[in-house]
């Protein structure tokens, strides 16, 4: 059975180039464009690992996060978050709201999988 | 002869002697008499013997014959021998056939007949048997009288005898012979006479000897006694005669020796002694000598010091006094003293009428002064004229002259006259004195030297009158100077603008006479004037001159001086016109009502910015001419502090509006890199899924575009990433999140990922860290990006050799130096590299792919970690960046 993604991202792009990645691996990809339908697809797909973009319209990604973590149902799900934000200081608020890895933007499609691979791999 | 018992040594002697001689003479004596005694009584005894026996003998032939005439024949040779007491011629039957001799009736003598035994015994030889007659001892002597021939024969008597060999002898009778002791012992007493009066002798002359052997020992040794108590004494001098070689001699010269030893040396002590009693006495006398000079000098200085004291005092009161009646006063009175005058007066003659003019006296009294005033010269005045000191040892032989007269009346005899002044005559210093008689030749001295300061003070008293008038007026000046001094300094500081006027307003009150001070200025927009500071108001008149906010139309004069540039002076001769009056309601406010004021305009680069109004409403004083030309002076210092406030104003406005504009340019960076960001994002992604052939095989031209594509998509990202992190240092959005770290783990970090870097241009890369630093607290991921930088930098711009890391503690930071052999940075460009989009040379900037931003924002990491950064670099050797940065950095004393 194919390991299942949940990808909440706003950009169209970076949507279709962690699709493309991400299917081209064999992973099953579900996307959300908002934080409020990220939180709902977590629940309703149960994905095994999740790639949070930070910047989101509306329920940003610490926001969605935290709503995750705090379903007990979903906690044990590693999010990693993807943020165009490199301020010092983004990496402790994203561990802060309960993110499990952290990966900056632009990413590199070959760098991010190896992330995504050494959590889904350990499982 | 004094013994003195036994103390001293004589007596010693001779009592340890004496009794020897005495013990050996009394024996000897004894012996001696003992021996004559023996041998005077045994030659009594033979005598007696032998008398007795030839008696026997002689006496046969009257024995037999009974005859007593042959018998006292026979014995009156015996009987005459004085030693005889008694003899008596017994018969055999005892008869006394004869008896002689002194003692020859006693009848002790008689009586004594010889026993049997005696008789026996007696019958062959004489016996001996002692005596004693009366009071005299003797021994009686018996001898037999022998028959051979005939007379009956008595066997019982001869038998015993045993001669019946030979003849046959009997006894016919016997011889009684009594010897006195008498000559024997007298003989002996004589003996014993003899022998005391040797012991005597004896006794005498050992004592003598004694005496005088002991003398002789003694001698010497008491002269040795009193020379050494003469020594003791303290006469050294004595030298004890060595008279022998024995001990005593031998002492004698010990002692002289040690009392030449003792004299030498008391000698020498006499003579120290004597030279410092010399010396004493040389010292003393010089003393003396030095003490008789210095009094006489003191004496000679304290004449002069009086003399100088006076000339001093004199030029003291000269100078410190520009009262000339005083100052002569002091004169006459050090005159007298100096002098040893009673009197003194200092005159003053008036050319023009003759007449003399008491100046300043000492000791005159008034009536003398009353009489001598105004006299006429006396007719003879050349001695008032001269220019030499006059001496008149008496008055009383002057000419007759009035002078005199008085001179006389008040007592004085002696005068001395001294000119004040070489030529042009025009004051006399005179002395005065009782006792007739010529002033020395020291008192004409001094009084010329006071005259001659006397000179001094009247000049001085004429120049001081010429200079006051002018001294007031620079003293004037200068208090102004110093005011407007202090307040020019004043201006310099940064002070609020009401401080300055008011500093401006104070410095005006203290140098002219003025009440009240109002600086007004002119509105911006040229229609108002409005009231900015004032001096001398009231807190009620205060606030009403404050909130004055006056049209310019309705300001009159105010408004006149700022339209014209003129000042303005309203007093009693020129009263404020109508025209130039305040208007209602401004007129009617209790501070601004004045008509008697002035007004300056103040003026800064030409333009009147406002007015300085100055009354004297309180006082009513009038208004110095001179207080319009200070005030101006004063107005045109407020122009500057009021053109430097609003220049300064304006300036501040200006930083802040740039502040304000520099923070929107670092925001809009930084919103403007994220926003590129996105789309570059999508750029890389997309580029990255086709290199990596997730949309399938790629034609090989097209895949060395994507490639390129990829490339520069990546420099624009780390220019964009530079780009953001600069403009966020800037915008001081960039704060460092502090952290333990380890040097030692950053270092190898870095090196670890630009090995292969290395690697690919075939560089050494030498790590040097000790591994004892201790724990830094820092912005780790800053920092790793600090020398990232650095290291990236060496590598890229070194095509061969070798690249280092090297880290030490020093002082309190790490030092951290990263060292390449590079080209080198020439010194001129070394401070630029440091700057924003700069690199040595341009076009290497294309050729290495820098951003030429990566040196500019280490260098702020490390700046806001309170470190340093440098370079120290060789062209053509090479290149070491060095930073520092504390070990522990502190929060908040991050520079920013």
């Amino acid at each position: 059975v194919s390991k299942r993604i949940l990808v909440i991202e706003d950009q169209e792009d970076n949507r279709r180039i962690l699709r493309d990645l991400l299917t081209s691996v064999g992973y099953d990809v579900v996307e959300a464009v908002t934080g409020e339908d990220g939180v709902a697809f977590a629940e309703a797909h149960r994905p095994d690992l999740i790639l949070m973009d930070i910047q989101l319209p509306g329920l940003d990604g610490y926001e969605a996060t935290r709503r995750i973590k705090a379903n007990a149902a979903l906690a044990a799900i590693p999010v990693i978050a993807v943020t165009s934000y490199a301020l010092s200081g983004d990496d402790v608020k994203a561990f802060a709201a309960g993110c499990d890895a952290y990966v900056t933007k632009p990413f590199s499609p070959r760098a991010l999988l190896a992330t995504i691979r050494e959590y889904l791999d350990t499982r | 002869l004094r013994l003195g018992g036994f103390s001293t040594f004589r007596a010693r002697i001779f009592w340890s002697v004496i009794p020897v001689v005495l013990a050996l003479l009394v024996f000897h004596a004894f012996m001696d008499l003992r021996e004559h005694r023996r041998l005077v009584e045994s030659e009594f005894m033979k005598r007696g013997l032998a008398m007795a026996a030839n008696l026997g003998r002689g006496t046969e032939l009257g024995v037999l014959a009974e005859s007593r005439d042959i018998l006292d024949s026979s014995i009156r040779g015996v009987v005459g021998d004085p030693d005889v007491a008694y003899v008596f011629i017994q018969a055999d039957d005892g008869r006394i056939l004869a008896a002689g001799g002194a003692a020859s009736n006693d009848p002790v003598a008689i009586a004594r007949r010889p026993d049997p035994g005696e008789r026996t015994s007696a019958a062959s030889q004489a016996v001996a048997r002692p005596l004693a007659i009366g009071d005299q001892k003797g021994i009686e002597f018996v001898a037999p009288i022998l028959s051979e021939s005939g007379g009956p024969p008595d066997e019982l008597l001869l038998h015993p005898l045993g001669k019946a060999g030979k003849e046959r002898q009997r006894a016919i009778g016997f011889v009684r012979l009594g010897l006195s002791l008498h000559s024997v012992e007298s003989h002996v007493f004589g003996l014993v006479r003899l022998w005391i009066g040797i012991t005597v002798v004896f006794f005498v002359i050992s004592s003598l000897t004694i005496y005088a052997f002991s003398n002789r020992i003694t001698r010497p040794i008491k002269r040795l006694t009193a020379h050494a108590q003469k020594i003791a004494e303290g006469d050294l001098a004595q030298t004890i005669p060595v008279e022998s070689r024995d001990e005593i001699g031998r002492l004698a010269a010990t002692f002289n020796t040690m009392a030449g030893a003792l004299k030498e040396n008391i000698d020498e002590k006499e003579g120290v002694l004597r030279e410092l009693q010399e010396l004493n006495q040389t010292l003393e006398k010089r003393i003396h000598q030095r003490t008789a000079e210095l009094e006489e000098r003191t004496v000679a200085l304290e004449v002069s010091l009086q003399e100088v004291q006076t000339l001093a005092e004199i030029s003291r009161a000269v100078s410190s006094s520009l009262d000339l009646r005083r100052v002569l006063q002091t004169v006459a009175v050090h005159a007298v003293r100096g002098a040893s005058a009673d009197a003194c007066g200092v005159f003053e003659f008036d050319a023009g009428q003759n007449t003399f003019h008491v100046v300043a006296s000492h000791n005159l009294d008034a009536r003398v002064l009353d009489e001598v005033e105004d006299l006429p010269l006396p007719a003879d005045t050349a001695a008032v004229r001269a220019a030499e000191p006059v001496q008149i040892p008496d008055i009383v032989e002057l000419p007759d002259m009035r002078v005199r007269d008085v001179a006389l009346r008040a007592g004085f005899r002696a005068l001395l006259l001294v000119p004040v002044g070489g030529d042009g005559v025009r004051h006399s210093l005179v002395v005065l004195r009782r006792n007739p008689g010529s002033f020395s030749e020291r008192a004409v001295a001094l009084l010329t030297a006071l005259a001659d300061q006397s000179k001094v003070a009247i000049e001085n008293a004429r120049l001081f009158r010429a200079v006051e008038s002018q001294r007031v007026q620079l003293e004037q000046l200068s208090a102004n100077m110093q005011h407007l001094y202090r307040l020019s300094t004043a201006l310099q500081e940064p002070l609020s603008l009401r401080d300055q006027l008011g500093r401006v307003l104070d410095a005006a009150r203290s140098v002219v006479r003025i009440d009240r001070f109002y600086i007004w200025v002119v509105t911006p927009d040229g229609g108002h004037v409005t009231a900015l500071a004032g001096a001398g108001f009231s807190g009620e008149d205060s606030r009403s001159f404050e909130t004055a906010y006056i049209p310019l139309a309705e300001a009159g004069a105010i408004a006149r001086a700022c339209r014209e540039g003129t000042a303005l002076v309203f007093d009693e001769q020129t009263p404020v016109p109508p025209a130039l009056r305040l208007h209602e309601p401004w007129s009617s406010r209790p501070a601004l009502r004045t008509n008697r004021f002035i007004v300056v305009p103040m003026i800064a680069r030409g333009r009147t910015i406002g007015v300085l109004t100055a009354d004297n409403k309180r006082s009513r004083e009038p208004i110095e001419a001179r207080t319009v030309e200070l005030l101006k002076i004063f107005a045109s210092h407020a122009a500057v502090a009021i053109q430097n406030a609003r220049l300064f104003q304006e300036i501040d406005e200006k930083g802040r509006q740039l502040e304000i504009a520099s923070r929107h340019k670092s925001q809009f960076l930084a919103n403007m890199s994220h926003e590129l960001r996105t789309p570059l994002n999508a750029i890389l992604g997309y580029t990255e899924l086709i290199i990596d052939r997730i949309y399938g095989e790629v034609p090989p031209k097209i895949a060395e575009i994507v490639e390129r594509v990829d490339r520069s998509g990546r420099h624009l990202l780390r220019l964009i990433n530079d780009v953001l992190d600069l403009s966020k240092i800037e915008a001081g959005a960039l704060t460092l999140s502090l952290g333990e770290y380890s040097m030692q783990d950053v270092i190898q970090t870095v090196a670890t990922s630009m090995e292969p870097l290395a690697a690919e241009k075939a560089l050494r890369l030498m790590v040097d860290v000790p591994a004892d630093l201790p724990v830094g607290r820092g912005d780790e991921r800053r920092l790793v990006q600090v020398l990232l930088n650095l290291l990236g930098n060496a590598i890229k711009f070194t095509e061969a050799g070798e690249v280092g890391v090297r880290a030490r503690v020093v002082e309190g930071s790490f030092l951290v130096s990263v060292s390449d052999t590079g080209p080198g940075v020439p010194p001129e460009h070394q401070e630029r590299i440091f700057g924003e989009f700069q690199q040595v040379d341009a076009s290497s900037t294309r050729k290495k792919g820098g951003t030429g931003l990566g040196l500019a924002i280490a260098k702020r990491i490390v700046e806001m970690h309170a470190g340093r950064m440098w370079i120290d670099s060789i062209v053509g050797a090479g290149s070491t960046f060095s930073f520092t940065v504390p070990i522990r950095v502190q929060p908040g004393t991050a520079a920013s």
